[in-house]
């Protein structure tokens, strides 16, 4: 995301619209989570199919400003996406929240040591999950830039 | 997109997921009786895992959280037998039994 900080305020602007990577295995939920997200949130959206079709993506070269990442997946679950993605140049740092069914506190904890930014919980409402992405880019933005 | 043009959107797509339930849930009740015959049967118990996982995931994001609610306890019984690699108890069978009927109830009432 190309941001143009303003030390005094903190106020962060953004000059593009940002980037999401969305690897989700289920196509009703890549569907509603793409109209939410570009609609509500006006982000792009990169909609991945499975964890080898993520890596695949992020080979190319192609700036991602944030990664939404299914945990359960057929073939490479998401944990062992986000291991390999961290591999992958340009990847080392971009923030990658998981996406799951099942949201124990021992899991989140989990999620978080080994990488995630946030977790969020299946089902997601539509409706907000635009602004959940967008807390989550503006507190990374924040943290990056201090 | 307005507001309005959004709302239609999401009202087609519910509509569309609401459909594609029936079809899904007699695969299930197929892949229940192989259970039932067979507790062994892995690949059937990894295959309605799988659908209980996705109505978990999905049901509330499309207006249905009872939907979402009641796969989640099926799909924990289910997870903790796989996990462990042994056949489903009879605490669980029972279990699974019974939110396959929730389900279904869900979904005949759209």
């Amino acid at each position: 995301m190309v941001a143009a900080g303003l030390p005094k305020t903190g106020i962060v602007v953004l000059l593009e619209r940002p980037r999401v990577l969305y690897v989700e295995d289920e196509p009703d939920i890549q569907t509603i989570a793409r109209l939410a997200l570009e609609t509500i949130g006006r982000f792009v959206v990169e909609m991945c199919g499975s964890g080898e079709a993520a890596l695949a993506a992020a080979k190319t070269g192609e700036r991602f400003d944030l990664v939404l990442l299914d945990v359960m997946m057929p073939g490479i679950d998401g944990p062992t996406t986000l291991q390999r993605l961290r591999e992958i140049p340009g990847f080392e740092t971009v923030p990658v929240v998981f996406m799951t069914a099942k949201v124990q506190p021992d899991e989140i904890k989990r999620w978080r040591e080994l990488g995630a930014v946030d977790v969020f919980e299946k089902p997601f409402d539509p409706m907000s999950l635009a602004a959940r992405v967008g807390e989550v880019l503006g507190r990374t933005n924040r943290q990056g830039a201090a | 997109m307005n507001e309005d043009e959004f709302d239609t959107v999401l009202a087609r797509l519910t509509g569309e997921y609401k459909a594609g339930l029936p079809p899904r849930l007699d695969e299930m009740a197929v892949l229940w009786e192989r259970l039932l015959n067979d507790r062994t049967d892995l690949e059937a118990s990894k295959k309605l895992h799988f659908h209980f996982h996705y109505f978990s995931g999905s049901g509330g994001s499309f207006g249905l959280p009872e939907l979402s609610n009641e796969s989640t306890k099926a799909e924990t019984a289910l997870s903790a037998s796989l996990r462990a690699e042994r056949t489903l108890t009879d605490e669980e069978c029972k279990i699974i039994a019974t939110q396959l009927e929730a389900v279904r109830r869900i979904v005949d009432e759209g």
